[in-house]
C-alpha cells in the first residue's frame, strides 16, 4: 500500500453505517475494496436509470442540506444553477477549517471514491463537465489519496470521456489551498480558485449565477457531495433515515473532554447529551462545562437536549462539538477562538478586519487581569455591530462565541475582573 | 435603455436599469461617504463606509456595490446607518495614529473629513493612537513612502495600478489586520513601478505618501490650478499646486491620467529659470533686448531663420507666423513627411479608441513616449519594433523588426479594424511611405491610426503656421553662409543635433538668438537669450490629439510669450514676399538624432527634472549590475 503522510488515527463510529460504512478503521479503501462493497453502482444506476432530472428532483425531495454549515437546501442550490445556461461546473468544498472540525477529512483520507462518486452523479444531475476538489493545504495527505483516487476512477472508466458507455463526460481537478480559512467562504474560493487573492465577492451575482470564470457554478461540502450516492441508492427509503424534514446520515466531529474524540455518524434525532454519551461520556468523570459549537456559538449545561438538526431551535452547522470540562475556562477558549478569527479574517471589509482585532484584545485584557467593568460593553458594542456590515460569514459569525458567552456565562466575566478565575486557568504566575 | 424609478430619501430619481445606488444618489447630489469607492474603478465594497438602507429588504446594503431595481426605497440618513457608519469610523480610528500635524494628508484626507461629519465624537473603544500596532514596510524607495498604520486597507493603490496603470507593482502582502501594501519588488524605484504618483493621488489617507512632497507645503494653503498637462500630445487633466512662485507638486484629477513625466518632473519648473533678458551673458531689459533682436531681423530678413518648438502654444505660433521670415521645426523631420503621406489627418475620437479590441503599435514604445494612452489599452496588443522595453507590461505580441521592416510587417498583422498607434519613430522618406501605408490600411482595412506625436503640439504646428521651411536645408543654409541668424524659440535644438555639428552650425552664425525658460544648455553660449513661459506659466491652447485644450497659468511671470512677440513685430517691418506652404526633410543627414521624450531619455523639461534624473541613474545601476 502507498504511503501518505500525516494522517491521524481518528476514532470513528456510526450507528447506521451509511457515510462511515468503510471509513471505521485508519486505513485508505481503496477502487476495488470499494466496488466490491457496493461502490459505483450508485453511479451506474444513475447513469442507467435516470436522466440528470430526476436526480436533481431526488436530492430535492431529500431534503439535503448543507452541511458546510449554512445548510441551505442542496436542491435548491442546484436548480438555481441549472436555470443558467452551460458550461456549468461542479466545485467540492474540502477547505474544511473551523475549529474543530474533521469531518471531511474522514472521508477524503479513508473513503475517497465515496466522494468521487458523489461528485459523478452531481456532474450529471448538474450537466457540468469539470469539477474541482478544492482541498485544504493543511491536508497533503488528503489531496495526494483524492489524486491517486481519481487516477484509479479515470482507469476504470468512472472519470473521463463516455463514462460507463454513455454520452456523459466528467472530470475532477484537485486545487491545493494556501492556507486560508476565508478560502473556505465559496466566493472567496472561488477566487482563490481562479488564481487570485481569497477575498469574498460581493453578492449579488450568486456563484450559480456567475461563479468561477463567470459561469454558473455550484460549490458543495464534502459531506453533502458523499450523501449523493446514498440518496440515489435508497431512493424513498432515504426517507426513513433520521427525523421528518432533516433525513439523512449527519457526522458529529466530536473534540475536547469526551473519552473517545473522533467523528461519529448519526441521524438528526439524537440530541447533545447523547451524542456526548456516544463518544463515551465525559473523561475522568469531570464535570461537564460548555460545548463551542466552531464559530456558531456555546451551549451551556441547560441546553443539552438540543437536537442536532437544521431546526431553527436546533445545533445545525458543521455538527462541531468540542466539549468543555470544569478545568476549562471560557476566557481561554474563547480566546482560542478569537485569536483564529483575527488571524484568519482577511482583511477586506472594515468591521471583520478591525473587530476581530478588537474583540481578541479586549479578550486578553479578561485574561491579564487588566479588565474592568467597561470591557464588557466594549465586548457587547462590538458583537452587535460586527456583523452588520461585515460581507461573508466570517464576520457575521465571528462575535457568535463572546455574544452567547457574554449570555450564558456572564459571571465567568465578572470573576476575571476581579482576577478571579473558576477554573484555575488564568493568573497563574 | 430600461429606466426605473428610485426613492433615496424621499426623492424620487429616474435611472438607467444597472445603475449601482452610489450613482444614483450622485444624481440627486446626495453625499454618501466611501473609501474603497472611485469611479474608473472596479468595485471593491471593502470599506462597509457607503451602508444605505433598503426599506424594502430591511436591511443595510453598501450604496457602492449594490443595483438600483424598480421601486427601490432608500434611506441614506436613518438612526441605524448613522449608527453604522459611526461604528464604521470607530473600528478605522482606534488604531489610527492621531498625528494628523504631521501628516501630509492632513487637510485632505477623507478619514478626516467623513470623521468631522459623521464620526464618533466620542470612540466606544479606546484609541490607542501611539501603539504602533502594524508592521511598518519600507517600500526602499526615494519618492513614495508608506506609513502602515494609517493604512484604512481600501485597495484602491493596488487597484488603481492594476486597472489603470497596469503595472501591477502593488499587492497585498499579509492578511487581516496585518494587511500591508507592498511593492511586488524592492527596491521600489527599480521595480515596473512607473512613479505614475496615482497611488499617492488615490489613497484617501495619509498612507502612501510623495516624498519630494512631505514635509514641504501644507495643502490647503496652496493654490490648485485645473490644467492640462503639455508634455506629449495627450494633453491629460491635472492640477498644479502652488503658492504663486514655485511649484509643489502635480498631481492626476478624477481622471486618473498622469504619468512620471508631469508627477515626478514637476520640480523642473522650479529650477534654473531664466529671469532676464541677457545680451552676451549681461543682464539687459526686455525693451534693449527686444529692440536689438527686432534690428537684426530687419537688417535683413532673409539671412535670418526661426526655429520654433513644438513645446509652443497655438497664440505664440500665431503671433511668429506674423513675423513672416524662414520658419523652420524639427516637425518638418518626422510628423510633417508622415502627414504630407498621408493626406488630410483628422485624429479618431478618443473614447472610441480606448474601448477598441485590437491594437497594433509601432515604432517607438508608446509605454515611455505617451504612457496615457497605454492605461486604456487592455485588450490584445501586437507591438512592432526593435525590442521589448516597457511595453511588455501590456503583454504585447511581440514581432522584432527594425527600419522599413516595420512597414512591412505592419502590413502583415493588422487586421480588420485594428487600432494603429504611432508616436514617432521614422524620419523623411520613410515617415512619408509609412503615411501612405496607414492611408491606405485605413481605407481598405477599416483601420483607426492614431498619431501621437511626442511632443504636445505638433499640429499646433501644421495648423498655425503657414509656412514651414526644411530643417535640414535650413542648417545647410547656415552652413553654406546663407544664413547668418539664427533665432530659437525653445532650445531642444541641442538634443536634436549632434554636439560637433553644433558647433559647427554656430560658429557659422553671426547672431545667436534663443527664447528659453532655462538658464543653463545653449543659453550660456548664445548671444541674446530672452525668458520664456512654459506651459504652466502662461494661458495656451495646444492641438492635443484628443482635441484642443488649454493649459493655465498657474505662476505669473511679469512678462508674456504673446507680449515678447508683439514688442518684436513693433521693431519690424514684416515682409511676406516668402513662398507659403511646407516644405518637409526628405533625406536626413546622419547627424540628426532622433527626438526623444521618453520618461527616463526625456528632453527639455524633463531633462531638467532632479527626480527624473535620479530615478534613471538608479534604473541605470539596476540594469548594469544584471
Amino acid at each position: 500500500m502507498k504511503y501518505y503522510p500525516n494522517i491521524p488515527d481518528l476514532n470513528a463510529n456510526s450507528s447506521i453505517n451509511l457515510l462511515l460504512k468503510r471509513a471505521k478503521e485508519n486505513r485508505t479503501v481503496g477502487i476495488e475494496e470499494y466496488e466490491t462493497t457496493g461502490g459505483y453502482s450508485a453511479l451506474r444506476k444513475a447513469l442507467t436509470r435516470f436522466k440528470p432530472e430526476d436526480i436533481v428532483i431526488m436530492v430535492e425531495e431529500s431534503t439535503l442540506r448543507g452541511r458546510g454549515g449554512a445548510g441551505f437546501p442542496t436542491g435548491r442550490k442546484w436548480r438555481f444553477a441549472l436555470a443558467n445556461p452551460k458550461p456549468r461546473y461542479l466545485i467540492c468544498n474540502a477547505d474544511e477549517s473551523e475549529p474543530g472540525t474533521f469531518k471531511d477529512r474522514i472521508i477524503i483520507e479513508r473513503d475517497p471514491h465515496l466522494l468521487i462518486e458523489g461528485m459523478i452523479i452531481s456532474g450529471y444531475a448538474l450537466g457540468a463537465e469539470l469539477g474541482f476538489i478544492y482541498i485544504r493545504g493543511e491536508y497533503p495527505a488528503g489531496a495526494m489519496i483524492l489524486e491517486d483516487a481519481i487516477e484509479d476512477a479515470r482507469k476504470k472508466g468512472y472519470l473521463g470521456k463516455n463514462i460507463l458507455g454513455t454520452d456523459f463526460s466528467f472530470d475532477i481537478l484537485v486545487y491545493r489551498g494556501a492556507g486560508a480559512y476565508i478560502c473556505g467562504e465559496e466566493t472567496a474560493l472561488i477566487e482563490s480558485l481562479e488564481g487570485k487573492r481569497g477575498h469574498p465577492r460581493l453578492r449579488p451575482p450568486y456563484p450559480a449565477n456567475e461563479g468561477l470564470f463567470g459561469r454558473p457554478t455550484v460549490v458543495n461540502n464534502v459531506e453533502t457531495l458523499a450523501n449523493i450516492p446514498i440518496i440515489v441508492t435508497y431512493e424513498n427509503y432515504y426517507m426513513n433515515i433520521g427525523p421528518a424534514g432533516y433525513y439523512g446520515p449527519k457526522l458529529f466531529p466530536i473534540s475536547g473532554k469526551v473519552k473517545k474524540p473522533g467523528v461519529y455518524e448519526s441521524t438528526m434525532d439524537i440530541t447533545l447529551r447523547e451524542l456526548i454519551d456516544m463518544a463515551g461520556g465525559m473523561r475522568d468523570g469531570k464535570k461537564f462545562k460548555a460545548v463551542f459549537a466552531g464559530s456558531l456559538g456555546i451551549y451551556s449545561e441547560k441546553e443539552l437536549d438540543v437536537p442536532m438538526d437544521y431546526s431553527p431551535k436546533g445545533f445545525g452547522g458543521t455538527g462541531t462539538t468540542i466539549v468543555l470540562d470544569e478545568d476549562d475556562c471560557i476566557i481561554d477558549s474563547l480566546i482560542v477562538v478569537a485569536e483564529f478569527f483575527e488571524h484568519e479574517s482577511c482583511g477586506k471589509c472594515t468591521p471583520c478586519r478591525v473587530g476581530t482585532y478588537e474583540l481578541l484584545n479586549i479578550l486578553k485584557k479578561f485574561q491579564e487581569g487588566t479588565a474592568t467593568e467597561q470591557d464588557i460593553k466594549y465586548l457587547e458594542h462590538l458583537c452587535e455591530n460586527i456583523p452588520v456590515g461585515s460581507i461573508c460569514g466570517l464576520g457575521y459569525s465571528a462575535p457568535n462565541a463572546v455574544r452567547d458567552a457574554l449570555k450564558k456565562f456572564r459571571d465567568e466575566f465578572y470573576m476575571h475582573i476581579e482576577k478571579k478565575c473558576p477554573a484555575g486557568v488564568c493568573f497563574k504566575s | 435603455m430600461e429606466k426605473v424609478t428610485v426613492k433615496i430619501d424621499g426623492i424620487e430619481v429616474q435611472v438607467d436599469k444597472g445603475t449601482t445606488v452610489l450613482e444614483a444618489a450622485k444624481k440627486i447630489n446626495k453625499l454618501i461617504p466611501t473609501f474603497c469607492y472611485h469611479e474608473k474603478l472596479p468595485i471593491f465594497g471593502g470599506c462597509r463606509m457607503c451602508l444605505v438602507y433598503d426599506v424594502k429588504s430591511k436591511r443595510s446594503i453598501i450604496a457602492c456595490g449594490s443595483y438600483v431595481y424598480d421601486g427601490m426605497e432608500i434611506e441614506t440618513e436613518n438612526q441605524q446607518i448613522l449608527n453604522d457608519r459611526k461604528f464604521i469610523l470607530e473600528m478605522l480610528f482606534t488604531r489610527h495614529p492621531l498625528d494628523c500635524p504631521i501628516c501630509d494628508k492632513a487637510g485632505e484626507c477623507d478619514l478626516q473629513n467623513w470623521g468631522t461629519y459623521w464620526g464618533p465624537q466620542n470612540n466606544v473603544l479606546p484609541i490607542t493612537p501611539f501603539e504602533k500596532i502594524r508592521p511598518e514596510d519600507d517600500w526602499e524607495s526615494d519618492y513614495l513612502e508608506y506609513v502602515s498604520n494609517r493604512c484604512v486597507l481600501c485597495i484602491k493603490c493596488v487597484s488603481v495600478c492594476d486597472n489603470i496603470n497596469q503595472s501591477h507593482s502593488l499587492f497585498q502582502l499579509e492578511r487581516g489586520f496585518e494587511t500591508l501594501i507592498s511593492p511586488v519588488t524592492k527596491p521600489m524605484d527599480s521595480s515596473s513601478c512607473e512613479m505614475c504618483g496615482l497611488c499617492v493621488d488615490i489613497c484617501p489617507v495619509g498612507a502612501i505618501l510623495f516624498k519630494p512632497f512631505k514635509y514641504n507645503a501644507r495643502p490647503w494653503l496652496l493654490n490648485e490650478t485645473f490644467t492640462h498637462c503639455s508634455l506629449c500630445s495627450l494633453g491629460c487633466p491635472v492640477v498644479i499646486d502652488h503658492d504663486g512662485k514655485k511649484i509643489y507638486r502635480i498631481r492626476s484629477t478624477a481622471e486618473l491620467e498622469i504619468c512620471a513625466k508631469p508627477y515626478l518632473g514637476y520640480d523642473a519648473y522650479n529650477t534654473n529659470r531664466l529671469k532676464n533678458p541677457k545680451i552676451q551673458g549681461k543682464d539687459v531689459s526686455f525693451d534693449n533686448a527686444l529692440e536689438f533682436i527686432g534690428q537684426i531681423i530687419s537688417q535683413n530678413p532673409s539671412k535670418t531663420a526661426l526655429v520654433v518648438s513644438p513645446y509652443l502654444s497655438n497664440e505664440v505660433l500665431e503671433k511668429i507666423n506674423k513675423l513672416g521670415i524662414t520658419t523652420t521645426s524639427i516637425i518638418t523631420l518626422d510628423l510633417l513627411p508622415l502627414l504630407e503621406g498621408f493626406g488630410d489627418y483628422n485624429p479618431p475620437d478618443f473614447e472610441e479608441i480606448k474601448n477598441a479590441e485590437h491594437y497594433v503599435v509601432i515604432g517607438d514604445d508608446i509605454t515611455d513616449t505617451n504612457p496615457v494612452i497605454t492605461y486604456y489599452m487592455k485588450k490584445r496588443v501586437v507591438y512592432i519594433g526593435e525590442q521589448l522595453g516597457r511595453i511588455k507590461k501590456l503583454y504585447p505580441n511581440f514581432i522584432q523588426a527594425e527600419g522599413r521592416g516595420i512597414i512591412e510587417k505592419l502590413k502583415e498583422n493588422v487586421e480588420e479594424g485594428s487600432v494603429i498607434v504611432y508616436s514617432s519613430y521614422f524620419f523623411g522618406e520613410d515617415a512619408k511611405y509609412l503615411g501612405e501605408v496607414l492611408r491606405k490600411l485605413q481605407e481598405e482595412k477599416n483601420c483607426k491610426v492614431v498619431i501621437v506625436p511626442p511632443y504636445p503640439n505638433g499640429f499646433g504646428i501644421v495648423n498655425n503656421l503657414k509656412r514651414i521651411s526644411s530643417f535640414v536645408k535650413t542648417l545647410d543654409k547656415i552652413l553654406s553662409g546663407e544664413i547668418e541668424n539664427l533665432v530659437m524659440f525653445g532650445e531642444e535644438i541641442s538634443l536634436f543635433v549632434e554636439e560637433e555639428k553644433l558647433k559647427e552650425i554656430f560658429s557659422k552664425l553671426k547672431n545667436k538668438v534663443l527664447f528659453t525658460p532655462f538658464d543653463d544648455g545653449l543659453a550660456l553660449v548664445c548671444d541674446v537669450v530672452i525668458p520664456l513661459n512654459t506651459w504652466v506659466e502662461e494661458d495656451g491652447n495646444y492641438d492635443f490629439f484628443t482635441g484642443q485644450k488649454k493649459s493655465k497659468t498657474s505662476i505669473k511671470n511679469s512678462f508674456k510669450n504673446t507680449e515678447i512677440i508683439d514688442k518684436i513685430l513693433k521693431h519690424i517691418n514684416p515682409t511676406s514676399n516668402l513662398i507659403e506652404g511646407f516644405e518637409s526633410d526628405c533625406t536626413i543627414p546622419e547627424w540628426i538624432n532622433r527626438f526623444k521624450t521618453n520618461i527616463w531619455d526625456a528632453s527639455y523639461f524633463s531633462l531638467r527634472s532632479e527626480n527624473l534624473t535620479n530615478w534613471k541613474i538608479k534604473n541605470q545601476e539596476v540594469l548594469n549590475e544584471r
